[in-house]
């Protein structure tokens, strides 16, 4: 069952970096990269996942616990995303101050 | 003699005198010159003083030793470094730029190598050489500093190669160890240490870094082709001599008595002697005519260690001191007339020897040495060479080195005739000699160039301890004269013989009825000439070079150009990996991740 | 004792605290860089000598490992603490003389990136060690387009791409590990490492290689660097080489050392490096830009570590940390210079820089780098290539080391070049600030101390062959 969250996460990463090696447009390679950013978190928490289990909080109903390290990595990874998203945004609103183009074959050819 | 003491003067004292002089603006020649005058004093008074040393650095032991070879070569750097830094006191005053430190530093570099006794202080002191030898060229022209630096660095890495091996072989760096390494590695061994140390001693077809270099301050240049070029010929002796034992060359096979090694050695030194000859026969520039003259000269050099019986080692090692001395002598002369005239065109040149009589001098005895004629030092150590070679009946060693001789004789007629003598240029009137100190720079070495030509049985001394020492027979030899199995020569019966007919020759010159006139005193039948076709230099050996015109357009230079053009065309297409397209990158990591990982399954 | 959890906890305050300076004065705030590196250099100097007695370990957050994130520094990891901190503190005192608006984010990305490179190599964690790489990724991208110029956003997008994408295969390897073992801690792993499903190891370590690879800037994961050495700030491409390169692959010498050990993985990490060495000289070779130039050699000189480290003898490693060192500090220099010679010309091509280092103050500290990156004796950079050449020689890897001898010969031709161009007659030098050349003069004297004197380095690198064999 948890093989399911594996291959999508899998299937994200694999799409995310078609995206950004097939995409011309800045702002869709961006997306890619978070695509392959969500595939890697979806990964961590399947590994942590417990059948059956709930949140890791201690409670005397409940027997089976997820395992709580994955998530707390997943936080960190969110975060981490998060800002380099942001700040390559910043980076793609530069280029099109710059350039007039977030259309990376149109970029590269006025860069020399 | 301890290691401190060893140490401390051929190695320590010339880096301090580094640091001092820098910091002395224009004096720093005088000071450097001094500092540069007590290995030499030293040297001098410690022959026989032989002794080993080791001492622990960087986790492995750094061993010197001082031994009859190069106590010979030490002998010879340093008297070429003391005069060449006594001449820049003058000549480079105002241009000092670090010139003495870095002079200095060669001197440590060139002492260190010659001392080491393991791989790991000789490659040390060789790079230190080499880059102080870099930015002493650097001062003159970037250009053929990176010519240098170029195939400096091959002959350096080369010879770290030969090391590599000799450690993986062995485990140790040591001199004495290499006879560990078995018989198989020394087909790589051996061209790999000839070629890293031939680099040095401008060996053909790797010279081309030397017109370039030899064309920077002359007064440097001195030093660098008398002395440190050596450096390459004591490399090679001692690839032949020490490192490989007399089995190791003999397993390649022989050839007339004569192991293969050594005849391919000889073989390339006649092609070196010869080449460099004619090329520097129909030079302009007075630097590179002596330069291409050195690569010759050099070449006698390996063709006496290939041959590699006693008489022609022994007059190998002769000829290096020779050409050391009568070498830095002419380079000197050259830094002479350029101190005075700024001048170096040949064509441009002529007279001079009415205004600098005593340099005048000096460059005609060692253009004598040069040219090997009778009662010079230099004749004796080319006839040893000679002989050796008639005795091994060699049919192309032989006739190679004899014209290659004939032409040393050509172009160093050129440099007497179109600098020293003719017709003194206008503009060259008001020169004057040099100052005392310059003139004692090349006069001491015209002195033992001259007591050796008479008794060359004072160096034999020391040639034939070399020899001895490193297992070989040593030469028959008296004070004045040797045997050899062709004959020998006795140098008084030469002296006595050539000085009867030099008077004769004097009383005919005395007697001329010539009339001495200007420059522009000619008759030309209303033709307009210029200055420099009216020159007594231009176009000098005129039908030599038409002959030789067809082979002169194929240059070892134009080719090594156009292999660095191939493989910078080759690089470009290198370097469009680097597409500068992030999305290409992406694949690229993609394909990375796929590679890595089939090779990681495949392996582990 | 002091912890070495002060080498991240300093520089995180000072980080912190210079948006605080920065409101009460914007001069105060740029000094905050080189007090933060300063500190953290003498913090290093006295980690460096606790750890000869024995690997540190720093627990924090009151977890004991395997539980808890643990910081484990060895001499190894504290020499190139050390050494990023020292070089951090020396190219500072350049930005101070080149000061980029905003000059508080400038400083506190600055600091960061320090920081993180620092963390990089002194964790024991392995997840702390992608929160430190990340952490220097974003410094990295910040300062990498900070100039606000077309080079320096397409530089930066470049980098944030393939750094993307080289983090997330290092979470893929991290995440991996933890599926099988459910620890992060690398000692740990590494002791455990027999009970993980043999398949997803390799695929585990083959992630976090090549993830770290592009911080590593091996091939072909440094395609990044070319674009954004240029486009950075000179100051920033002297730290990226010499301090984020460095901590990208100490790190990468954990994971095949201290946690997989993957001894028959090495020879293709030779090939690696020497593919990494021969690209980065040939394209050096033909490039005409004075930033990308450097930055090719920055590439092949990492390939030179790379490959010591893949030849994986203790003379190899010895020689592979010898070039990490040598390398950090000239190619600082260089860049240094570079800086000072874009400041004057405002262009960065290799014509334009000519005669500039004339002027002994620049010359001499230059020519001391260039030396001492071609490997020529009495520099600190000799001892580097000529160990690893060595132990190339000596492992049998023959004509790998001709390659690379040869990819050293072009090395030497396109220096000589930059040096002949630098100090033509044809142009007179400029007018040089105390601010351009005593950075360069600091670090030109630390190449020929060691160069002469390397003992203490080498006294550091006697745990080489502790480390080879999966220690700290």
């Amino acid at each position: 069952m948890i093989s399911i969250f594996y291959l999508a996460s899998l299937a994200l990463i694999a799409i995310g970096l078609y995206i950004v090696i097939s995409k011309k447009n800045l702002i869709k390679i961006i997306i890619g990269i978070n695509m392959m950013d969500v595939g890697v978190n979806l990964l961590l928490i399947s590994i942590g996942y417990v059948y059956g289990g709930t949140a890791p909080i201690e409670n005397a109903n409940y027997a089976k616990y997820v395992d709580p390290i994955p998530q707390a990595l997943v936080l960190t990874a969110i975060v981490i995303g998060v800002s380099v998203m942001a700040l390559a945004l910043t980076i793609v609103i530069g280029i099109y101050r710059k350039t007039g183009s977030i259309e990376l074959d149109e970029i590269l050819e006025v860069e020399e | 003699m301890d290691l401190q003491t060893l140490f401390g003067i051929f190695i320590v004292l010339p880096v301090l005198g580094a640091f001092l002089s820098y910091s002395l603006g224009k004096r720093a020649s005088i000071v450097a010159t001094a500092f540069s005058a007590v290995p030499l004093i030293f040297t001098y008074l410690r022959m026989g003083d032989w002794s080993q040393y080791t001492f622990t650095a960087l986790g492995i032991n750094m061993s010197f030793e001082l031994n009859p070879l190069n106590w010979f070569f030490i002998l010879m750097t340093s008297l070429t470094s003391f005069s060449a830094l006594l001449f820049s006191i003058s000549s480079v005053k105002e241009r000092q730029n670090g010139f003495a430190s870095l002079m200095l530093f060669a001197v440590a570099g060139a002492n260190g190598v010659l001392l080491a006794r393991d791989f790991l202080s000789l490659f040390v002191f060789w790079e230190i050489m080499s880059w102080s030898i870099f930015l002493l060229v650097m001062r003159a022209s970037g250009e053929s500093a990176r010519i240098y630096m170029i195939f400096g660095a091959i002959s350096a890495y080369f010879i770290l190669f030969g090391i590599g091996i000799v450690y993986h072989y062995t485990g140790s760096f040591l001199y004495s160890a290499v006879g560990g390494v078995p018989a198989y590695a020394w087909k790589y061994l051996l061209p790999i240490f000839i070629v890293g140390f031939g680099v040095k001693m401008a060996m053909m077809p790797l010279h081309i870094w030397a017109p370039h270099a030899y064309s920077s301050e002359q007064s440097f240049v001195a030093y660098l082709s008398g002395g440190l070029s050596k450096l390459g010929a004591y490399g090679i002796f001692l690839t032949f001599y020490s490192f490989a034992t007399v089995g190791v060359l003999a397993g390649f096979g022989t050839f007339r008595t004569v192991t293969i090694p050594g005849y391919a050695l000889a073989l390339v030194g006649a092609f070196t002697a010869f080449i460099g000859t004619m090329l520097a026969i129909f030079q302009d520039d007075l630097r590179k005519l002596l330069a291409y003259s050195s690569i010759a000269q050099l070449g006698y050099v390996l063709v006496g260690f290939g041959l590699g019986t006693p008489l022609a080692v022994g007059g190998a090692l002769f000829h290096a001191f020779n050409h050391a001395l009568f070498k830095a002598v002419l380079f000197l002369g050259s830094a002479a007339v350029i101190y005075r005239t700024g001048e170096y065109r040949i064509s441009e040149l002529g007279g001079i020897a009415y205004r600098m009589p005593f340099t005048f001098m000096a460059v005609l005895i060692s253009i004598f040495a040069l040219a090997g004629i009778p009662i010079t030092s230099g004749f004796i150590s080319k006839w040893m060479i000679y002989e050796a070679a008639i005795s091994l009946k060699f049919v192309i060693v032989t006739p190679l080195m004899l014209i290659a001789s004939v032409g040393a004789f050509l172009y160093s007629f050129r440099i007497l005739y179109g600098v020293f003598l003719g017709q003194l240029h206008r503009r060259h009137e008001h020169i004057k000699e040099l100052p005392p100190h310059m003139l004692a720079a090349m006069y001491i070495l015209i002195v033992p160039m001259m007591v050796f030509a008479v008794a060359p049985g004072l160096i034999f001394d020391w040639i034939n301890s070399i020899l001895v020492y490193y297992g070989m027979n040593g030469l028959t030899y008296t004070t004045f004269s040797y045997q050899s199995s062709v004959g020998g020569a006795n140098m008084l019966v030469f002296f006595v013989a050539f000085m009867a007919a030099f008077m004769v020759a004097m009383g005919l010159f005395m007697m001329k009825k010539a009339r001495t006139v200007d420059q522009y005193d000619n008759y030309l039948g209303g033709e307009v000439r210029t200055d420099v076709e009216l020159h007594a230099a231009h176009n000098f050996y005129k039908p030599l070079r038409e002959v030789w015109e067809p082979l002169l357009k194929y240059s070892t230079e134009r080719f090594y150009t156009r292999v660095a053009r191939f493989f910078a065309g080759g690089f470009e297409e290198i370097k469009k990996v680097y597409t500068g397209n992030p999305q290409d990158y992406a694949a690229y990591a993609a394909m990375a991740f796929i590679v890595f990982f089939l090779i990681g399954w495949w392996l582990l | 004792m002091i912890h070495p959890v002060l080498l991240i906890a300093i520089p995180l305050f000072l980080a912190f605290l210079t948006p605080i300076v920065g409101i009460g004065s914007k001069k105060y705030a740029r000094y905050m860089a080189p007090l933060a590196a300063g500190l953290n250099t003498l913090v290093s100097i006295f980690v460096l000598f606790e750890t000869f007695n024995g690997p540190v370990f720093d627990i924090l957050s009151g977890f004991s490992p395997p539980l808890g994130i643990v910081l484990m520094v060895g001499p190894l990891g504290a020499l190139i603490a050390l050494l990023i901190s020292f070089t951090s503190f020396v190219v500072s005192l350049n930005c101070l003389k080149y000061p980029k608006e905003p000059v508080v984010k400038y400083t506190m990305l600055y600091i960061l990136l320090m920081m993180g490179a620092t963390g990089m190599v002194i964790t024991g964690d392995l997840f702390n060690l992608f929160v430190f790489m990340e952490i220097t990724s974003i410094a990295s991208y910040g300062l990498a387009s900070f100039n606000r110029d077309k080079r320096g956003y397409l530089g930066a997008i470049k980098y944030v791409v393939v750094g993307s994408i080289g983090s997330t295969f290092v979470l893929v390897g991290i995440g991996l590990i933890y599926a099988q073992l459910r620890t992060l801690n690398m000692l740990d792993i590494s002791a455990r490492l027999s009970q993980m499903n043999s398949f997803t190891a390799i695929v585990a370590f083959v992630s976090l290689f090549v993830g770290l690879s592009v911080e590593a800037e091996i091939f072909p994961l440094n395609t990044w660097v070319p674009d954004a050495y240029r486009g950075a700030p000179s100051q920033i491409s002297a730290v990226f080489a010499s301090v984020a390169a460095k901590a990208g692959i100490f790190a990468i010498a954990r994971i095949i050392f201290t946690i997989f050990g993957y001894s028959n993985y090495l020879w293709f990490v030779v090939i690696l490096g020497m593919l990494t060495v021969i690209i980065g000289e040939f394209s050096a070779y033909v490039e005409r830009d004075l930033k990308k130039m450097l930055a090719y050699s920055s590439i092949a000189q990492m390939g030179m570590i790379v490959l010591g480290f893949g030849i994986g003898t203790v003379l190899a490693l010895q020689g592979a940390f010898f070039q990490m060192l040598s390398h950090a500090i000239a190619k600082a220099v260089l860049f240094m210079a570079a800086g000072y010679f874009v400041y004057r010309t405002g262009t960065t091509k290799m014509e334009s820089i000519r005669g500039l280092g004339r002027n002994p103050l620049i010359g001499i500290p230059l020519t001391i780098s260039v030396l001492s990156i071609m490997g020529l004796p009495l520099f600190l950079g000799f001892y580097g290539k000529f160990y690893i050449v060595l132990a190339g020689i000596d492992a049998g890897y023959y004509a790998i080391i001709a390659l690379i001898l040869l990819a050293s010969v072009v090395e030497v031709a396109y220096y000589a070049r930059f040096l002949k161009i630098v100090f033509d007659k044809s142009a007179e030098p400029k007018e040089v600030t105390p601010g351009d050349y005593v950075p360069m003069m600091i670090l030109a004297v630390v190449l020929v101390i060691f160069g002469v004197y390397p003992y203490p380095i080498l006294d550091v690198l006697s745990h080489v062959a502790s480390f080879l064999a999966g220690g700290v």
